[in-house]
C-alpha cells in the first residue's frame, strides 16, 4: 500500500511543480507539504488523537495531511470567535450554528472571513444528499450562498424532527416502593415507563421520603446543567424566549406567559421541597450525570442519544453492579397534565462545518472528496469497523464478524478509528452508532424501543412538540440581533429565582423595553 | 560441524519433551541481515510521582525492585516546573529578564524526583529529564521565553554539577510540543537555542544535551524532525518522538516503515545521527485506549505485551536506536478528578490485582535484556513475508558474549520455524522463554523464568514451536 502511495505522491508532486507555470495553484503558501500531499487544517469538537492507522489510511488514500485541532466544550465558541476575529481560521472549522446566531454567520460571511460552498455539489453526491435533506438549509444562506454544512444527526433518517430529551429513572426504586407499600406506592411502578406529571411528582416525593439511596444521600431529581430546570418543559408552550400566541396570532415574550410561569413555580417548589439536587445552582458540566452514575439520583434529565445513554449505562453499571441495568437506567415516558407527551421540535442537524475564506480550491475539494467517501457505504463501514479482512469480515449471510481485541473481561476494547472522528466533521454519526460494537445489545434495544415509542406517540397525535419557529428564529433584525443574549440572561435569572436568589418579575420588568422592541420587530417582519 | 551435531542432538532430545525439533538447513530462517547497529537499549517512563506522599516505603521498595529487574538502559523522568520554581517576582521593568524567582528543592514531588535520580545514579541507568510545560499559571506561555532557558539551565546545573547526578544525559524542553496550546516549531526551537546558550555559558554543553523534538504522531514526527534537523541539529544530542499507534500499524508491519521514514528524514541532514540516535521516548498502543480516563483497557492482556514486543522489534527494524515504554507505574499520574491513569506495568496504588505486575512487564523485561545497548541486531526473511503474523529479530552484544532472538507470533495458529544465527556468540546453553497466556512460567519471585533449557549454541539450528499469541525468546544467558 505504501509503495503505491509513494509513487502516486511522486506523480502528484511532479504535477504540482509544473502546474504553477500555467495556472495559479490556489493558496499561495502551505497548500502542499514537501511530499506533495495537500495540507488541511481541520478543527472541531470531536477530533481525537489523530495519528492512528485509520486516519493514516484516509490521508494516504487522498494524499492529504490533516492537522487536527480539537475544540473544548467549555470555550468552543470563544475559540472559534477569537480565531475569526484574529484572522487565524483553520481551513475547516466547526461552530455551534443555530438560528439565534445567524446574524454572526451573516457578519462573518459578508466580512470576507468565510468561503462559500459551490452551488453545484453534484460531484459529491453524499454531501449533496446531506445538503438536500437538511432542514432550514435555505435560512442559513447569506445573499443566496451557503457558507456551511450542517452536521446531520442521521443521514439515513432526515425526517427525525424532535430532540431526544427525557428522564432516565430508577425503575428498581419504583418497584421496591410498590412492593414495600402497595397501597401508597403501588401505582408508581409502571411496567411501560409511562407517567403523568402528577405521578412523576409523587414518585419524586416517595424517593425523597423513603431515602432510596440511604444515609440521606437520595437526590430525587437532577438535570444536565444546560437543561435546568427541565420540569418547565412540561408546562411551557415554546422552548425559548418567544412564543406564538394562538389567539392573537402574534409572537410574545414566552417567559411571562401563564404556562411558563406555572412551570417555573413548579420548579421552584421542587427546589424548596428538596426534590431537585441542591448543588444544581453551581454544578459544573457533567456533575449531575456523575451523580446519577454513582447511584444516588432518582430521575435525571438529559439528551439521550444512543451514545449518551450508553455512556451513562456503562458507568452506572460499574458503580452499581448489583442493580438490574435496565431498571436502574429506565427511560421515562412522561406526559404533561393534559395527557400529551412533550418533546422539542428540532432540526435534523446540530452545529455546522464552515470554511476559511483562505481555503484553496484544491484544499476544499480534497475535503469534500474525503467526506463524500466517508459518507459512502465503503467509508461508513471503514469508520464503523476499520479494515475489512483485518478488523472485520463480512460473513456469507451479510453479518459482520469482528476481530477487535477484547479485554480480560471478554468485552471489545475501545478502538480509536480516527476516520470516525473525521466523519463527525460532516455528520453526527447517529447512522452508525446503532452498529457500534462498543455499545451492548441491551442498550441498543432499550434505546430503540424508546425511540419507537416516541415515533408512535407522534403518529398517534399524543405529543406536544414545542415548536421550532424557524421563520421567526432565523430572522436577522436589528433589535433581535442586539438582544440575542436575552435568552441567556433569562436562563441565569431563572436559576437564581428557583433557588430563591433573585426576583423573576424584576428581571422581566427590567428587560421589558428590550423584549417588546424585539417582539414588535418580529411581528412586523412576519406581517403578523 | 561437531558442535552442530551436538546442538542437533540436544534439540532433538528437548523437542521430544518441549515441542522443539531439528530441521535441515533447507527452509531455515537465517538471521543474516544487520538491521540496526546503533541500539542504545530500551527504557521506560519513570516520572516523579504526583502524589508521592501516598507511596509508602514498602511500595517504593517494591517499585525499585521492579525497576532493578527491568534494568532499562535509560528512563524518561518528567516534572512540573511549578513544583520547583517558586516566589516569582516581576521585575521593575517590562523586560522579563529582570524577573526573579527561587527554587524549592524540598517540594514533595521534587523530593521524589531525587529518589528516582538516586536510584538511577546507583544503578547506572541514564536519565532524560524533562518538564511537561513551561510554567503553569504564570505569564510564561512557551519555551521561547528567555526565562525558561535560564530555569532549565539552572536546574541542570543544580542537579548535574552541584548534586552530582551524572546519570542525567539529556533535557526535554516541554512534552509533545506539537500538542502544546499556542506552541509551534518556531517557539520551541527558539527555546532550544536559548537553552543551549545557557548550558554553554555554564560549561554544561559536554555534560548534557537537548533531547527533541519529542513530537507525537507520525505526521508530527516527520515534520518536527525535519524542521529540527534543518534548524537546530547542532543542539540536539538525541532525537525524540512519541508514537502511540493502532494495532493495525503493528500487525501490518507498517510501523517499521513509518519509523524508517522518520529515520531517513533525520539521517539525510545530520551526519552525526548514528551517534545521536532516535529514541521513541513514549511508546504505546492506541487500541484499547479510553480517552476519558486516559487508560488502556487492554493493558492487562497478554495480547498487549505481544503487540508491544512486535512494536519494539519494528522500531528497531526501522532504525530507531531505542524505545522507552509508556509507562512504569500507574501511580505516577492522575486525572483532574483524582482517578488514577492506567497505562503502566503495575500500579503501586489501586486494587490488589492492579498492584500485581501486568504481563507486559515480563515481555518488556526480556526485550530490555535482549536489545541491550551496543547490540547488533539481525533481521531475517520472516520479516519481509506477506504473512505479518510472524516477526523475528536476533541480537548480539558487541563483545559476542551474549545474544539471543525473539520470535513473535500474533496469529491464531501455532507456528513452527527453524532458526539459525551465523554471527558467533559464546555459550553452550540455551534458555527458552515463552511469553504467552498459556505458557508463561513465573519463578517464586514473580518474574518470568525459562520454560526450558537446552544444551547448545545460538549458532546451531533450532526448531521452535511458537504458540499462537505469544513471543518466544531464545537466549544464551539466563536473564
Amino acid at each position: 500500500m505504501k509503495g503505491i502511495r509513494k509513487r502516486l505522491l511522486a506523480v502528484l508532486f511532479a504535477f504540482c511543480m509544473v502546474l504553477p507555470l500555467f495556472a495559479a495553484c490556489g493558496k499561495e503558501t502551505g497548500e502542499y507539504d514537501e511530499s506533495g500531499n495537500v495540507r488541511l487544517d481541520i478543527a472541531n469538537l470531536y477530533l481525537n488523537d489523530l495519528g492512528d492507522a485509520y486516519t493514516g489510511y484516509v490521508e494516504d488514500k487522498f494524499s492529504v495531511r490533516i492537522s487536527p485541532k480539537v475544540y473544548s466544550w467549555a470555550d468552543w465558541d470563544s475559540q472559534v470567535t477569537s480565531a475569526v476575529n484574529g484572522d487565524n481560521i483553520p481551513d475547516v472549522f466547526h461552530w455551534n450554528l443555530e438560528s439565534m446566531v445567524y446574524p454572526t454567520l451573516e457578519r462573518w460571511a459578508k466580512g470576507g472571513s468565510l468561503r462559500a460552498i459551490p452551488d453545484d455539489m453534484s460531484a459529491y453526491p453524499n454531501i449533496k444528499k446531506v445538503l438536500d435533506s437538511a432542514t432550514a438549509i435555505d435560512k442559513m444562506k447569506v445573499d443566496g450562498k451557503l457558507y456551511c454544512i450542517p452536521l446531520m444527526y442521521d443521514i439515513n433518517k432526515p425526517e427525525m424532527g424532535y430532540s431526544s430529551f427525557t428522564y432516565v429513572y430508577r425503575k428498581d426504586w419504583a418497584k421496591a416502593l410498590a412492593e414495600k407499600n402497595p397501597s401508597e406506592y403501588g401505582d408508581l411502578y409502571k411496567e411501560d415507563d409511562v407517567y403523568t406529571f402528577s405521578e412523576f411528582e409523587r414518585l419524586l416525593a416517595a424517593f425523597d421520603k423513603e431515602d432510596m439511596a440511604g444515609s440521606n444521600k437520595t437526590i430525587p431529581l437532577a438535570d444536565v446543567e444546560w437543561a435546568f430546570p427541565s420540569v418547565i418543559n412540561y408546562f411551557k408552550d415554546a422552548p425559548h424566549a418567544y412564543v406564538l400566541n394562538e389567539q392573537t396570532g402574534k409572537f410574545e415574550w414566552n417567559y411571562t406567559t401563564a404556562n411558563f410561569t406555572q412551570g417555573l413555580e413548579k420548579a421552584k417548589s421542587f427546589v424548596e421541597k428538596g426534590y431537585y439536587w441542591a448543588d444544581s445552582y453551581a454544578a459544573n458540566e457533567g456533575d449531575a450525570m456523575n451523580k446519577y452514575k454513582s447511584g444516588v439520583v432518582g430521575c435525571y434529565f438529559d439528551n439521550f442519544t444512543l451514545t449518551n445513554y450508553s455512556e451513562l449505562r456503562k458507568s452506572f453499571s460499574s458503580s452499581n453492579p448489583s442493580v438490574d441495568l435496565d431498571e436502574g437506567t429506565a427511560l421515562m415516558r412522561l406526559k404533561r397534565d393534559d395527557g400529551k407527551f412533550v418533546y422539542e421540535e428540532a432540526n435534523n442537524w446540530w452545529s455546522a462545518t464552515l470554511f476559511s475564506a483562505d481555503i484553496s480550491d484544491v484544499q476544499m475539494n480534497k475535503y469534500f472528496e474525503i467526506m463524500d467517501w466517508l459518507l459512502s457505504e465503503e467509508g461508513t463501514m471503514f469508520a464503523t469497523y476499520g479494515f475489512e479482512g483485518t478488523d472485520y469480515t463480512v460473513k456469507e449471510d451479510g453479518s459482520i464478524e469482528l476481530h477487535w481485541s477484547k479485554t480480560a473481561d471478554g468485552e471489545y476494547a475501545n478502538k480509536l478509528i480516527g476516520a470516525k472522528y473525521l466523519r463527525y466533521s460532516i455528520c453526527l454519526n447517529q447512522d452508525i452508532t446503532s452498529n457500534d460494537p462498543l455499545i451492548d445489545d441491551g442498550t441498543k434495544a432499550a434505546h430503540a424501543a424508546w425511540i419507537a415509542d416516541i415515533e408512535k406517540q407522534i403518529e398517534d397525535n399524543q405529543v406536544k412538540l414545542l415548536p421550532l419557529y424557524s421563520d421567526m428564529n432565523w430572522l436577522s433584525l436589528p433589535n433581535k440581533n442586539a438582544n440575542a443574549n436575552l435568552v441567556n440572561l433569562a436562563s441565569d435569572a431563572i436559576i437564581k429565582y428557583v433557588f430563591g436568589d433573585g426576583g423573576w418579575s424584576e428581571f422581566n420588568e427590567s428587560n421589558r423595553s428590550k423584549y417588546e422592541a424585539v417582539v414588535n420587530e418580529i411581528n412586523t417582519a412576519l406581517g403578523l | 560441524m561437531k558442535k552442530l551435531v551436538c546442538v542437533f542432538l540436544a534439540v532433538l532430545t528437548a523437542a521430544m519433551l518441549f515441542g522443539c525439533s531439528a530441521k535441515t538447513e533447507e527452509g531455515t530462517v537465517r538471521f543474516e541481515q544487520v538491521v540496526n547497529e546503533n541500539v542504545q537499549g530500551l527504557g521506560v517512563e519513570w516520572d516523579a510521582y504526583e502524589h508521592p506522599d501516598v507511596i509508602t516505603d514498602e511500595k517504593w521498595e517494591r517499585a525499585t525492585a521492579y525497576m532493578d529487574k527491568l534494568s532499562p538502559a535509560y528512563i524518561r523522568c518528567v516534572i512540573n516546573l511549578d513544583w520547583v520554581v517558586t516566589n516569582w517576582n516581576k521585575g521593575a521593568s517590562e523586560d522579563v529578564s529582570d524577573d526573579t524567582w527561587e527554587y524549592n528543592w524540598e517540594q514533595s514531588s521534587i523530593r521524589n524526583m531525587f529518589k528516582i535520580l538516586d536510584h538511577c545514579q546507583k544503578s547506572g541507568i541514564r536519565v532524560g529529564l524533562g518538564v511537561w510545560r513551561p510554567v503553569d499559571g504564570w505569564d510564561m506561555q512557551d519555551s521561547s521565553d528567555v526565562r525558561f532557558a535560564k530555569i532549565m539551565a539552572d536546574i541542570a546545573e543544580e542537579l548535574i554539577v552541584s548534586r552530582g547526578y551524572s546519570c542525567i544525559f539529556g533535557l526535554f524542553l516541554t512534552n509533545e510540543p506539537n500538542y502544546l496550546p499556542g506552541n509551534d516549531f518556531q517557539k520551541w526551537s527558539t527555546g532550544v537555542k536559548n537553552t543551549a546558550a545557557e548550558l554553554a555559558a555554564r560549561g554544561l554543553s559536554d555534560k548534557v544535551s537537548i533531547i527533541g523534538p519529542d513530537a507525537t504522531s507520525y505526521s508530527a514526527a516527520i515534520t518536527w524532525c525535519e524542521d529540527t534537523v534543518k534548524n537546530v541539529k547542532e543542539h540536539i544530542g538525541n532525537y525524540s518522538i512519541h508514537m502511540y499507534v493502532s494495532d493495525y500499524s503493528v500487525d501490518s508491519g507498517r510501523f517499521a516503515e513509518d519509523i524508517r521514514d522518520v529515520v531517513n528524514t533525520i539521517e539525510k541532514e545530520d551526519k552525526d545521527f548514528d551517534k545521536k540516535g532516535l529514541i521513541i521516548w513514549e511508546s504505546g498502543l492506541l487500541d484499547g485506549k479510553d480517552p476519558e480516563w486516559d487508560t488502556n483497557v487492554l493493558i492487562d492482556t497478554f495480547g498487549f505485551g505481544v503487540r508491544m514486543a512486535d512494536y519494539t522489534m519494528q522500531a528497531i527494524m526501522g532504525g530507531a536506536s531505542g524505545v522507552s515504554f509508556w509507562e512504569f507505574d500507574d501511580a505516577m499520574h492522575f486525572l483532574e478528578n483524582g482517578q488514577m491513569k492506567q497505562y503502566g506495568m503495575f500500579s503501586s496504588l489501586g486494587t490488589a490485582a492492579q498492584q500485581e505486575l501486568r504481563p507486559w512487564f515480563q515481555s518488556s523485561y526480556l526485550l530490555t535484556r535482549l536489545f541491550a545497548p551496543q547490540s547488533k541486531v539481525y533481521g531475517c526473511s520472516l520479516n519481509s513475508e506477506k504473512d505479518t503474523t510472524l516477526r523475528a529479530l536476533a541480537s548480539v552484544s558487541s563483545d559476542g558474549k551474549t545474544g539471543g532472538y525473539c520470535v513473535v507470533n500474533r496469529g491464531y495458529e501455532e507456528a513452527e520455524e527453524t532458526f539459525y544465527l551465523p554471527q558467533k556468540v559464546q555459550g553452550e546453553k540455551l534458555y527458552v522463554y515463552i511469553f504467552g497466556e498459556k505458557d508463561m512460567k513465573l519463578g517464586a519471585d514473580g518474574f518470568i523464568v525459562p520454560n526450558y533449557e537446552l544444551d547448545g549454541s545460538l549458532n546451531g539450528t533450532l526448531t521452535l514451536k511458537i504458540p499462537a499469541g505469544s513471543a518466544v525468546f531464545v537466549t544464551n544467558t539466563k536473564y
